[in-house]
């Protein structure tokens, strides 16, 4: 979104309108998902962001990007819909506490002449083919593994790694500082790799 | 230089793809990769992770919704746009 388009949209240029509720939607619906038990909640949240972008419109003043600023009004709109505190918890009562280890530490030697090491091989996953990765049955896995997870982290890596945004643009809409989104993405990434391997190769039941 | 072991090296992957580390934690880590089959299977299956997460497919707005939010757009415009 440039300065052309928002001039456009305060002209009332309905293509340009158009063609920006186009673009922002997945973005918006994916992360109005997180706050809603069902898709037709969630689009309610997606329609009551638009009339808030509308109504604030004249007041926008360019201090944030359009898009980071839609993204904020659609997160608060969401979490109080949902009931939930419209600004962040302190991280810290969220999801630090607690042991967390990325892969189990049972994979690894405890002793001997290398403890720390891994016991087993690691599945080589460099030849799995880019058709794999892109098939519906690998992203319904992935989506799932995604909607596991504790909101906050579910926020972060939606915005970080599904939609592709930068840790600053993050903050702008979640106000979490790039250390704890750090915390918070190695948590979401790392479970969702795990159920990944457990997809490509099923853990052995003995 | 100091060495990681592998137990430890999987917390770091995220820091590391982040550029959040400090040159000798970071020069440990590349130290250990190419000697490290595990390590260097484990990095890449984050990499792949992060691609797939990437590729999830985009969700089209259904078109009742795109209808209704381009009728509360003209009813913005109709009130708010000075011709």
């Amino acid at each position: 979104m440039t300065d052309v388009d928002l001039h456009a949209l305060r002209r009332g240029d309905e293509r340009a309108y158009r063609a920006m509720v186009k673009e922002y939607h997945s973005a918006l619906f994916r992360l109005a998902l997180i706050y809603s038990p069902s898709r037709a909640i969630a689009e309610e949240a997606v329609q009551e962001t638009w009339l808030a972008v509308l109504r604030g419109l004249e007041g926008f003043e360019g201090k944030s990007s359009l898009r980071t600023w839609i993204c904020r009004i659609l997160v608060n709109v969401a979490r109080r819909r949902a009931g939930l505190e419209s600004r962040t918890l302190p991280f810290s009562v969220l999801e630090t506490e607690g042991e967390f280890a990325a892969v189990s530490p049972d994979l690894f030697t405890r002793t001997g002449p290398w403890p720390g090491h891994w016991k087993a091989e690691t599945d080589d996953w460099s030849r799995l083919p880019e058709d794999k990765l892109l098939s519906r049955e690998l992203q319904d896995v992935v989506t799932d593994a995604v909607a596991q997870l504790p909101r906050t982290q579910r926020e972060v890596i939606t915005l970080r790694d599904i939609e592709g945004w930068s840790a600053a643009e993050v903050f702008e809409v979640l106000g979490i500082q790039d250390g704890n989104q750090r915390v918070l993405l190695h948590r979401a990434r790392s479970r969702v790799r795990q159920l990944l391997q457990d997809y490509l190769a099923p853990p052995v039941l003995n | 230089m100091k060495s990681i072991d592998c137990i430890d090296l999987v917390e770091l992957v995220t820091d590391a793809l982040e550029d959040a580390l400090d040159n000798e934690t970071l020069l440990s880590i590349l130290d250990h990769l190419p000697f490290c089959k595990g390590c260097d299977d484990y990095f890449n299956q984050v990499l792949v992770t992060v691609k797939a997460l990437s590729q999830q497919p985009a969700t089209t707005i259904p078109p009742r919704l795109e209808a209704s939010l381009m009728k509360l757009y003209r009813e913005w415009a109709e009130r708010s746009v000075v011709a």
